[in-house]
């Protein structure tokens, strides 16, 4: 058995920002941090323009000084897309969106180097072990169990099987990200969920690189909405000169959408191909790709953040600035809550949540939330509303609409039936050339070096197989489609599930409008091998 | 009974890229990871102790950070770790890596090893030289491509390797060099508590002076070898395409003429 | 005693990273060093990937960058070295094919040497035949070393390394030549290490000619030999040049058997039985066990693939067939596997093997970048495909849009002609 005072499951922005904090604040007490990825960063992606507010309460000048960042925002835009070659900038960047001298870089370099600052305050972090469970003793979260290694595809223990092992602590900091699994299990086992569920958008990225370095270009940055997705799907996408020879360039959709033909993949190609991002990446080749989730509910659908002995710290936490799709700095300072807390209270059990929960309240990030509470459900009912509503939200501090509202379904139930001929309308529209020119889906999969162990069991497990039928009957098997990573796809007549392609962004899990999927963990260390995203 | 294992650290190969540019390889993005041969031979290496109670050491040749393949095999079990480090190593070839590793092996020992492990072969070198190599300088015979090893109390061993024309079953007695392939028992996983120990473990370096190494010998001084240039390799495919019109004999002397041309 | 092979002069160096650019070995980087320069920043090299290419003293246009310059303690003697040894490898009489290939670079590599140059072949076993030394000297050789010992009947990487360094010693051959096969690999590199010289393992391309020898500033008659790093990522070319003798290992199938040759049959050859004090062996082959299912395709030199495209197991019966007919093996798809067509270990690509073939035969195979990765160390690949479309004919030397069912069989009636 292991003992620590502090576990943190998940070496991203927030649970690194936990431990760093922790002992800067003169913590004694063990801090373990565990990751399921094989190194450090693996599995940690965001766009990333980083609101520096999170980095200048955790780290010193000089740290920040030294983030592996190429380049800051120096030249910024917005744009509306109205189609394949026709789009419009918007004249002025709204204040609130504006990133005028934030980093931007990669968020899986900037995860690695935090992680070498927390080791170096004398934190612990260890990567390739999936935590699967959290154990739970008289209702109090008391530690966890990582999961076994080498099993075989039929569950059986193969020659190299390694057992679980358990991990008891003081305190456990749940800080897996969005739709984290321990995360939602704690969530509903204790009632901690929001007034509404939560809203999710899958974003995809590439990393591309340009032929010739443009000089000057990086710190480039643009933000669009508009085409490729209609007026009423939620959806919008981003090109960011990382330097001068590298772009960035991503699209996130909302997870509410309503279309069964939507593919997440083909937008995205289709985004690369509209005449606005193209002048930012001609002769540039993908060189990277990754793909994950966001959770963009907001204020309300925000879970309490906290049970008897486990804080949920970052996007798990639902902390996300949803008109700024911004969530790193907010991560950080949940976490620095979270440190002060535990610290506090000498970790104990009992007093740290409600402790972390006033801290978390008190901070920048918690009233930027807030102040935008309503955004997302304004774009629930299309573009022009939800912006609108979004600027009125942002210009009362959030006061207005003094109500909640918006749809209070989840993701999975948005979904509508397929009318006939619409799946091959799509496929047309998706024969175009231009499209094609851009990596096909395995291609990107490849790029985002994901690897599982072949024998193993599969880690996307079908509640009942036969609803699979029935959904390709009512929606033509979405799942195809909104995969990012082809982990899903009909052959002869049945659903194949490629597991070993699999990003774990969880989108599956999410969006299955029958809620077929359970996402239990593959073997530890497997999965995406994020570098530079 | 002491057991080596020679491990190495190696650019992940499944991530080596190359710069669209200037064609040639990219260091960012590209994981340093155990060369997966080694972790087969590890996995021999461990076997034996929890067979035999052999005290196993594990030695890496490389750059300060390869000490985290170090710390790998103390997770799964080594006992000792050693690494081989100092600048004077650099440039170093086949001939001189084996000469400095097996004066390296003797120094972590104190003396003669029972038998050193080796992977069959690194993913970035591709020689599988230096195995047979340290096997030369340290006088023990070799035994290459093993799948299968057992070991009495005795020191007598009897292993099973892959050879071109099919397994061989070989014995004799220890002590030994031996290479392991991939056809091996898998390797095993680190338990996390392992990890953690590993983590604090102590490292031993080993410089050119612990290892009393002769200074012509070692580093590119030590080299025969030299590389003289560097090119990408030839660009692929943008061969012909036809429409197959049912010419057989054609695609048959297609076939023949890249076979023996 | 120098560090690394290359000194870098700070106060030169104006962080302009066209060094880093140019190094193939990743050897280089640039670190931050305020107030260094203008940019504030040093190229710095790690010496444990620095390979001394020198490409970087060339890629610097401020002549930042120097060799260091080494003492060099070489073999005594080079002038005494001369002459071509190929080893020709032999398993229960019959000698090995990649033994014929190396004899036909051989007489290439003569040709280039000029000067009296002999090609030799050396054989050693037990109870060695003019059946076995005759197709040697019809294959070129000038000389065939025979070493006949019981010790030789098995092989035994000491004896054999006794054998063919003791050869050395006594006749000082200037390039020692063998095939790279599992035997060769392994007792070929304690043979360099005996003998205190340099090899070059799986060389793909080889040639002699005069060179400037860097560290004597004289010109020499030296062997290039080229091989592929990192993956065949990078092709790179290798040199010894201060040390003999110059030995290569080479696969199987790189170079061609040349039939009917210069000296052809009837050709005159001297066959010297050598007499070896030999040392015993310290281990002891029990059996061999000859497994025709257990095949690594990774090693095979042809390969005859199938994909979705086969449309069913029955199609992958005719691959065999084929494969059987070229010499070669089957091997599959990623689909193909799934389907249950193949077994997992005849896979190619990134979760199966990477194949380094002389020819891959893609048959059905669609080409997804996880299974060109697979086959991207192959010389020659050739697709059958019916979507003209499909990204394995970016890679293919010849791309045949048609249905690989059809296509098969006629090839099968073709070549059994």
């Amino acid at each position: 058995m292991i003992e620590t005072d502090v576990l943190i499951v998940g070496a991203g922005p927030a649970g690194l920002a936990t431990a760093i904090s922790l002992k800067r604040c003169g913590f004694a007490g063990r801090v373990v941090v565990i990751d399921k990825g094989c190194a450090v960063g693996s599995h940690v992606l965001s766009g990333a323009v980083m609101d520096p507010a999170g980095f200048r309460e955790l780290l010193t000048e000089e740290e920040i000084a030294k983030l592996p960042v190429e380049a800051h925002v120096n030249r910024e835009s917005f744009r509306f897309i109205f189609g394949a070659k026709a789009s419009m900038p918007i004249p002025w960047v709204p204040p609130m969106m504006q990133a005028h001298g934030f980093p931007v870089g990669s968020l899986t370099k900037v995860a690695r180097y935090l992680a070498s600052i927390a080791e170096r305050l004398g934190a612990e972090v260890y990567t390739g072990y999936a935590v699967t469970e959290l154990i739970e003793r008289d209702g109090v979260v008391v530690g966890a169990r990582t999961g076994e290694k080498g099993l075989a595809a039929d569950g059986r223990p193969k020659s190299n099987h390694l057992a679980s092992e358990e991990i008891a602590a003081k305190v456990t900091v749940l800080a897996e990200g969005g739709a984290g699994v321990l995360t939602d299990r704690l969530v509903e086992a204790k009632g901690l969920a929001g007034r509404r569920p939560q809203s999710y958008a899958i974003a995809v990225k590439e990393l591309i690189e340009l032929a010739e370095p443009v000089a000057g270009s990086g710190g480039t940055i643009m933000h669009t909405f508009g085409y490729p997705v209609n007026l009423w799907t939620y959806g919008g996408g981003f090109v960011y000169h990382v330097s001068d020879s590298r772009v960035m360039v991503g699209y996130a959709l909302g997870l509410d959408y309503i279309d069964a033909t939507l593919d997440v993949h083909e937008i995205f190609r289709r985004y690369k191909a509209t005449g606005a991002v193209g002048r930012h990446i001609s002769g540039g080749k993908a060189v990277a790709y990754g793909a994950k989730v966001i959770p963009e509910g907001g204020f309300y659908a925000m879970p309490r953040p906290h049970a008897l002995g486990a804080l949920i710290v970052g996007d798990g936490a639902g902390l996300l600035d949803g008109l700024r799709i911004k969530g790193i700095h907010i991560a950080i300072e949940s976490g620095i809550a979270a440190a002060a807390a535990i610290a506090e209270t000498s970790a104990d059990a009992a007093a740290v949540g409600e402790r972390y929960h006033a801290l978390l309240r008190a901070t920048r990030g918690y009233a930027e939330v807030r102040r935008v509470k309503n955004v997302h459900g304004g774009f629930t009912r299309g573009a022009p509303f939800g912006v609108a509503m979004a600027g009125l939200a942002w210009a009362t501090f959030g006061r207005f609409p003094f109500w909640m509202f918006g749809r209070r379904h989840r993701d999975s139930e948005t979904m509508r039936e397929l009318r006939p001929g619409a799946l091959e309308a799509a496929a047309r529209c998706a024969a175009d050339p231009a499209i094609r020119a851009f990596p096909d889906r395995l291609t990107d999969v490849f790029m985002s070096g994901t690897l599982h162990e072949e024998d193993q069991p599969c880690h996307l497990h079908l509640v009942d197989p036969a609803r699979c039928e029935a959904c390709e009957r009512r929606f033509g098997s979405p799942c195809t489609r909104f995969c990012p990573a082809e982990v899903y796809r009909r052959d002869e007549g049945r659903l194949r599930i490629d597991f070993s392609n699999c990003l774990h962004c969880k989108t599956c899990r999410i969006k299955c409008p029958l809620e077929n999927v359970e996402w239990r963990f593959p073997q530890g260390g497997d999965g995406p091998r994020y570098t530079m995203m | 009974m002491t057991v080596v294992v020679c491990i190495k650290q190696v650019p992940d190969s499944t991530n080596v890229r190359i710069d669209p540019r200037t064609n040639t390889l990219m260091r960012e993005g590209v994981e340093s990871i155990l060369n997966p041969f080694d972790a087969f031979a590890l996995e021999q290496g461990l076997a034996l102790k929890d067979a035999l109670g052999v005290r196993l050491v594990a030695v890496s040749m490389g750059p300060p950070q390869a000490a985290a393949v170090l710390r790998e095999a103390l997770a799964c079990g080594a006992d000792e770790a050693f690494l081989v480090s100092s600048r004077a190593f650099g440039g170093a070839d086949t001939l001189a890596t084996s000469y400095t590793l097996s004066r390296a092996i003797r120094t972590a020992c104190g003396g003669r090893p029972d038998l050193v492990l080796f992977g069959k072969q690194a993913i970035d070198g591709d020689t599988a030289q230096v195995g047979p190599g340290v096997s030369e300088f340290l006088d023990l015979p070799l035994v290459t491509y093993v799948k299968a090893l057992s070991v009495t109390p005795d020191a007598a061993f009897r292993v099973t390797t892959s050879m071109d024309d099919g397994e061989h079953v070989i014995e004799g007695r220890l002590p030994a060099v031996m290479t392991v392939t991939k056809d091996a028992a898998p390797p095993r996983f680190a338990p996390l508590a392992g990890a953690m120990r590993a983590a604090k473990a102590k490292i031993t370096v080993l410089d050119e002076k612990a290892i009393a190494a002769d200074p012509i010998r070692i580093g590119l001084t030590g080299s025969p070898t030299k590389v003289v240039t560097i090119f990408p390799p030839p660009v692929k495919g943008g061969g012909r395409k036809i429409e197959w019109r049912g010419d057989a004999a054609a695609l048959a002397h297609e076939i023949r003429e890249a076979i023996h041309g | 005693m120098a560090d690394a092979p290359i000194l870098i002069e700070r106060a030169k160096c104006t962080g302009c990273g066209k060094c880093v650019n140019g190094c193939g070995f990743a050897a280089l980087r640039l670190v931050d060093a305020p107030g260094a320069n203008r940019l504030g920043r040093l190229a710095e090299v790690d010496p444990s990937a620095c390979k001394a290419c020198s490409a970087c003293v060339k890629a610097c246009p401020f002549h930042a960058i120097a060799e260091t310059k080494t003492e060099i303690r070489g073999t005594e003697g080079l002038e005494s070295y001369h002459d071509i040894w190929v080893f020709s490898e032999q398993t229960a009489g019959r000698i090995a094919e990649v033994a014929f290939e190396l004899l036909g670079k051989g007489l290439a590599l003569k040709a280039q040497r000029g000067d009296g140059c002999r090609l030799c072949a050396v054989l050693l076993g037990s109870g060695v035949t003019a059946a076995m030394t005759d197709p040697l000297v019809a294959a070129g050789a000038d000389v065939v070393y025979v070493v006949d010992s019981p010790a030789l009947a098995d092989y035994d990487a000491d004896v054999y390394v006794d054998a063919v360094a003791k050869l050395v010693e006594r006749h000082h051959p200037e390039v020692v030549l063998a095939g790279a096969t599992a035997i060769g690999r392994a007792f070929f590199a304690k043979v360099a290490v005996r003998v205190r010289t340099g090899l070059t393992a799986d060389c793909t391309a080889l040639r002699i000619e005069e060179t400037h020898n860097k560290d004597t500033g004289a010109m020499q008659m030296l062997l290039h030999q080229t091989r592929p790093a990192f993956g065949g990522n990078i092709m790179a070319t290798i040199m010894t040049p201060n040390h003999r003798p110059q030995m290569a290992t080479v696969r199987p199938k790189v170079f061609k058997r040349r039939n009917g040759s210069e000296k052809g049959p009837g050709a005159k050859g001297e066959v010297l039985r050598e007499a070896l004090e030999l040392i015993a062996p310290r281990t002891r082959l029990v059996e061999t066990v000859r497994d025709p299912d257990a095949v690594d395709i990774a090693a095979a030199a042809v390969l005859v693939a199938g994909g979705r495209g086969l449309k069913g197991a029955a199609a992958f019966g005719l691959l065999r067939e084929l494969a059987d007919l070229l010499g070669g093996e089957v091997a599959a798809s990623r689909a193909a596997v799934d389907a249950g067509w193949a077994p997992q270990s005849r896979q190619v690509g990134q979760t199966g093997r990477a194949v380094v073939p002389k020819l891959y035969l893609a048959f059905g195979i669609s080409g997804a970048i996880q299974h060109l990765e697979g086959i991207r160390g192959a010389d020659r690949v050739i697709a059958v495909n019916t979507d003209p479309n499909a990204p394995i004919f970016g890679v293919a030397d010849l791309g045949i849009v048609g249905d690989a069912t059809e296509i098969i069989p006629a090839l099968i009636k073709e070549i059994r002609k």
